[in-house]
């Protein structure tokens, strides 16, 4: 059987670096070790008016009710497939490679879900603290070089710069993006302002969350893993939005549309496209999430105050939160937040058939909106709505995702909060992804 | 050379489809005739230049210069084939992309269809070979998932084919579709129940679960002749008719194809199954079984049909064939001369009967006129029989109406047959050992000249049962009856049993006080033939006997033909086998009560059983039709090469007999519909489901 070609590149990039360590032992991606947790992070997510409390309100059941239409969401595996000997340190470092996916699956009006190959993307990543490993004597960087001269491997540098035409997403197949983890961001002006800090004042740049990875930090194997995911996140993140954009320059923006996750702030990453570069950054997102709905199913972030995450996880099926803005909304790939046009509401998708002893996180989704979605322009018209203004134009979006409960999905670890469209959706994209079996042919490139 | 058959196939296709010949008088002679001139005629070609078929121009141009040497009906065929050639190279090819809104998508949302090329009907796909883990491709099955498309149906029985790729050759696969089902990703009912609203019947779900339809096939035939299984994910069609016709054809030689009925491709066109006439009646194989519910499955229909296809298979090819046909129950067969008599007066009569299924006879009698099967040929060739009344012996005593022959038997008649013949008239329970030796040796003794046992020898039944009564009135316990000695009471039950028979229970067929009577004048037959013994109204014992006295007659008849004599003697007669057919076919209904399963001892069965065992050797075919297979003799079951089911019930479906049946296709048996069979016969491979045509009289009604 032929290698993919994909797979075949994958291989002349490792080949570089294997003289210097060992294969791991078993291919296994790191999504299915991690367990993300609920409501460990400070999240802004306040009132939309002042006299506003937080008592649930009901969902009405009748009215109109908004039909998604298509689909979005996004998988990714970071699979670590070799360990880079640092000798200079005495230690070793995992090198990964990360396999997106990213698709819009559409349904029609008799309930079938159909793909839309033009927008199913998918691409490979290599993932390594590079700079880092140079620093500690690495030298199997040459050959690297030249294969992005050859415009076969691009750096994640480029694809902050310009991800349009980084991934150019007109072509099946495109270029293995080659990251380096030594950086938290992928802009290369702060990485160079990083790199002239670690000579000026090193443990400024060595602490926190976005910490250069270099020297003693590269013993933290366990960082440097989790970087690597963080990574592959983010650039999956991008993808999902050339594509999302994509489709909605072909179909327009009265489609609903229903993603899996939340809304991330796009503007800055479409300045070089063609028609909505020219725009400002509001009103390129305005154009993208107009209409879009994030359902978010893993819940980090708490709101504002406590009484609010109280009275969300006593709510009963039936009852939403009150409307609420996003005081800040987080940029791709970067620590910054901004100050953006999101909405965001709480509902319990499902409970037990037995029950619920309740507060309960069990079944809680956040919706996520743009401001637009609700007709709005900015938050300060949201504000200057009354109650049953926000309920005409809420209600048939939550009505809207309560639809989707049925039918519930199969797989018993997410079946109180995922959509099956959505699950579909993933399934199809999953297809996509190397499996571990495929990866292995990375191991005849050791014995070689 | 199998581009040239493939060439040929598809020219005569072309024949029936393009230019007209089919449907009518005379047209498969026609296509045959044209087909031949264009083999002949390529084959030389051929042999110039073996390539001259991978150059269309070439060709053409190579015939249109043998045309202007070529005269008279020669140069018709040819023309034929030049038409065809022409219309090879030159059917244009424009690209034209349509676009049309999906059904389904709101506005702005489209479907683009693919590019359609005027002049080529693109063969459409329905699915794909699929080949996991747990359905792993073998060489004789695979599966395959179907396009979901609402008016795309599938049902076992169905036929297709699958084309892949090997070393840059096409390979064709087709297959029957043995099972369909239709699968989703949810595990259990269970998971369905919770995922709809925690078991809420009436909710309307946004989301349609994923459904797919598999289809699971038995392979019949691989082009490339491998034993392998498909290796890929080919694209399936369904087969056209020239893939049916080869995969249950190829193997048979257009000179030994009896048609057996049809099967239908896609486009519900029917289409030709044949059977090989030397696996169904002799030398290679021989005799064929009908099994099926009583009432259902129409069994004497199908054999009724059958017979017909043979008679006229044997008088378009010359074959020497004749049939006798053994009306076991009612009226069956006793009627069939009294349909229409010719294509006309049948179209009319499918016109007007109130079958909801006549359009479907019309097309399939269409079929067999097309195929050259003309059923009012035997017409002129049938000859009734029936036994007499028993009150009134100048009468027949039969349910037909029309004119019959009467047969009766006198004692001497049955002592020239043998004493197998004699055993018919006791009970199968009172035949053991011991009876069996003194029917053998009362026949013994009265054909042996120099015997005395007897004296003076019985020539009528009366002189029979008043010779033996009076052997069993002496007070011996040891009776001499020709060589040896039988216990006087084993002669009581002989002479008991004979008694009842013959002054009761076969009063009319058994002359009692004439020593010959009027036996079926088998050695009579001729060649195209068909008669009709009706044995209805008879007594078992009687059925039995006349029917085993008429099956023992043909095999020897048969025999003596078979080892080139020229006469055969029966009883004192010298009979003469110049005209006698070379090869008969023997119909009987309940092959159960003539040949049954189980009892060790049945030296009637064992006679019956031996014939059959022998009939592919000498010519002699038993198309045998029961309920039950599983009730027959296994033996006879072992040398039949053809099996044929109709509709059945589950109960009537066990047994190693129907092995050949499996999964969805013994499914579908239970649901077959009047007319249709499910048929295995030694050539092919694999069982195809066949329909066949309502016999003629019983369109004009009951």
């Amino acid at each position: 059987m032929k290698v993919p070609e994909k797979l075949q590149l994958l291989g002349k990039v490792i080949s570089a670096i294997k003289a210097h360590g060992h294969a791991v032992s078993r291919l296994i991606a790191e999504e299915m070790e991690y367990k993300p947790a609920i409501f460990d992070v400070q999240g802004t997510a306040e009132p939309v008016r002042d006299e506003d409390d937080f008592t649930p309100l009901p969902i009405i059941p009748e009215g109109p009710t908004i039909n998604f239409q298509a689909f979005i969401d996004g998988v990714q595996r970071t699979t670590p497939v070799y360990w880079v000997s640092l000798e200079k340190l005495g230690t070793q470092v995992p090198v990964h490679v990360g396999h997106i996916a990213v698709g819009v699956v559409l349904r029609d009006n008799t309930g079938k879900l159909r793909c839309k190959f033009d927008f199913i993307k998918d691409r490979l990543l290599i993932l390594m603290p590079l700079t880092g490993m140079e620093r500690a004597g690495f030298e199997g960087t040459s050959l690297l070089r030249e294969l992005i001269d050859e415009g076969n491997l691009i750096p994640d540098s480029q694809v902050a710069e310009d991800p349009i035409s980084a991934f150019n997403i007109e072509k099946e197949v495109g270029p293995i993006v080659l990251c380096d983890t030594t950086f938290s961001g992928l802009e290369e002006s702060m990485r160079e302002d990083d790199l002239k800090e670690l000579d000026r004042n090193p443990e400024r740049v060595k602490k926190g969350a976005g910490a250069l990875l270099v020297d003693e930090l590269l013993y933290n194997t366990g960082r440097v893993r989790s970087r690597a995911q963080g990574r592959v996140n983010t650039i999956r993140q991008i993808l999902e939005m050339l594509v999302v954009t994509k489709f909605r320059e072909v179909y327009g923006r009265e489609i609903y549309v229903l993603v899996d996750g939340p809304l991330f702030f796009m503007g800055k990453w479409l300045r070089k496209h063609d028609v909505l570069g020219g725009l400002r950054e509001v009103e390129r997102e305005k154009f993208v999430l107009k209409n879009a709905v994030g359902l978010v199913k893993s819940l980090r972030g708490r709101p504002k105050e406590m009484m609010h995450l109280r009275n969300i996880l006593c709510m009963a099926e039936g009852e939403r939160s009150p409307l609420m803005k996003i005081a800040d909304a987080v940029d791709i790939g970067s620590s910054e937040t901004f100050v953006k046009p999101h909405m965001t509401t709480y509902l319990r998708l499902r409970s037990p058939p037995e029950g619920l002893s309740l507060p309960s996180p069990v079944g809680i989704v956040r919706v996520d909106l743009h401001v637009s979605t609700i007709g709005c322009d900015n938050t300060d018209q949201v504000k200057c709505m009354s109650k049953e203004e926000e309920e005409a134009l809420l209600g048939p979006i939550v009505r809207g995702i309560r639809r989707e409960r049925w039918p519930s999905v199969t797989d018993k670890g997410r079946m109180f909060t995922q959509v099956f469209p959505i699950s579909e959706t993933e399934r199809m994209l999953h297809a996509r992804l190397y499996s571990s079996r495929e990866l292995a042919y990375i191991y005849s490139i050791f014995r070689t | 050379m199998s581009d040239l058959g493939d060439f040929l196939r598809e020219f005569k296709l072309w024949l029936r489809d393009h230019k007209g010949l089919a449907k009518k008088h005379g047209a498969r002679k026609k296509r045959d005739a044209v087909t031949e001139t264009a083999s002949s005629i390529l084959y030389s070609m051929i042999r110039e230049n073996k390539n001259v078929l991978d150059n269309m121009l070439g060709l053409l141009d190579e015939l249109k210069e043998l045309c202007q040497t070529t005269h008279g009906e020669r140069k018709e065929h040819l023309n034929y084939l030049i038409d065809f050639v022409n219309e090879k190279i030159s059917t244009p090819l424009i690209l034209k992309e349509t676009e049309t809104p999906a059904e389904g998508f709101p506005s702005g949302i489209r479907e683009t269809s693919p590019p359609v090329r005027e002049g080529i009907t693109p063969r459409k796909t329905i699915g794909r070979v699929s080949i996991t883990k747990h359905s792993p491709a073998t060489p004789t099955n695979f599966e395959f998932w179907v396009e979901d498309r609402e008016d795309l149906h599938l049902e076992s029985t169905a036929i297709i084919t699958t084309i892949g790729r090997i070393r840059d050759k096409n390979v064709k696969i087709t297959g029957i579709v043995e099972e369909v089902r239709a699968i989703s990703a949810t595990d259990s009912p269970m998971d369905d129940f919770y995922a709809t609203g925690y078991g809420d019947p009436t909710l309307e779900l946004p989301t349609k679960r994923p459904i797919i339809k598999i289809g699971k096939v038995s392979i019949i035939r691989r082009t490339d002749g491998r034993f392998e299984p498909p290796m890929g994910s080919w694209p399936v069609y369904f087969a056209t008719a020239e893939e049916i016709m080869d995969a249950y054809g190829a193997d048979i030689s257009e000179e030994k194809q009896i048609l057996a009925g049809f099967t239908w491709d896609e486009s519900k066109n029917p289409v030709p199954i044949f059977l090989d006439a030397d696996y169904l009646l002799g030398y290679e194989g021989a005799h064929l079984n009908i099994a099926g519910a009583s009432g259902l499955a129409t069994k004497t229909s199908y054999a009724l049909f059958l017979l017909q296809s043979i008679l006229n298979y044997a008088d378009e090819k010359g074959e020497s064939i004749a049939a006798i046909a053994f009306n076991v129950k009612e009226a069956d067969l006793m009627r069939i001369d009294e349909g229409p008599n010719d294509w006309e007066k049948l179209y009319d009569a499918i016109k007007s009967t109130d079958d909801p299924l006549k359009e479907k006879h019309r097309i399939l009698w269409e079929a067999c006129r097309e195929e050259g099967l003309d059923p009012f040929k035997i017409l002129d060739k049938l000859r009734f029989f029936a036994p007499p009344r028993p009150g009134d012996p100048r009468k027949p005593l039969t349910f037909r109406r029309g004119r019959v022959d009467l047969y009766s038997y006198g004692l001497m008649d049955l002592v020239d047959i043998g004493g197998g013949a004699l055993l018919g008239l006791l009970e199968p329970e009172d035949i053991d050992e011991k009876t069996s030796a003194v029917i053998y040796a009362i026949v013994d003794a009265i054909t042996d000249t120099r015997d005395t046992t007897l004296s003076p020898k019985p020539n009528t039944f009366d002189q029979l049962l008043d010779r033996i009564n009076q052997l069993t009135s002496r007070r011996t316990d040891w009776i001499p009856i020709g060589s040896g000695t039988h216990h006087s009471a084993t002669l009581s039950k002989v002479l008991n049993r004979l008694t009842q028979a013959v002054r009761h229970q076969l009063v009319g067929l058994l002359l009692q006080g004439d020593g010959r009577g009027n036996p079926i004048p088998v050695e009579g037959i001729d060649s195209g033939q068909l008669w009709i013994i009706d044995i209805s109204k008879l007594h078992p014992k009687g059925q039995r006997l006349v029917f085993h006295s008429v099956y023992q007659t043909l095999s020897r008849l048969l025999e003596a033909k078979r080892n080139n004599e020229e006469t055969v003697k029966l009883g004192g007669r010298e009979i003469r086998l110049d005209n006698f057919p070379q090869r008969i076919v023997v119909f009987v209904d309940e092959l159960n009560k003539f040949a049954p399963k189980g009892r060790e001892f049945a030296p009637l069965r064992s006679h019956i059983v031996d014939i059959t065992a022998r009939g592919r050797s000498i010519g002699l075919s038993l198309l045998g039709a029961q309920q039950l297979a599983s009730q027959v003799d296994e033996e006879i079951l072992a040398n039949t090469s053809t099996f044929v089911v109709g509709r059945s019930h589950s109960i009537g479906m066990r047994g190693a007999v129907y092995d050949w049946l499996q999964g969805g296709l013994r499914d579908r048996v239970y649901v077959l519909k009047k007319g249709e069979m499910m048929m295995w016969h030694a050539v092919h491979t694999r069982p195809v489901l066949i329909s066949f045509p309502k016999p003629l009289h019983t369109l004009i009604g009951e």
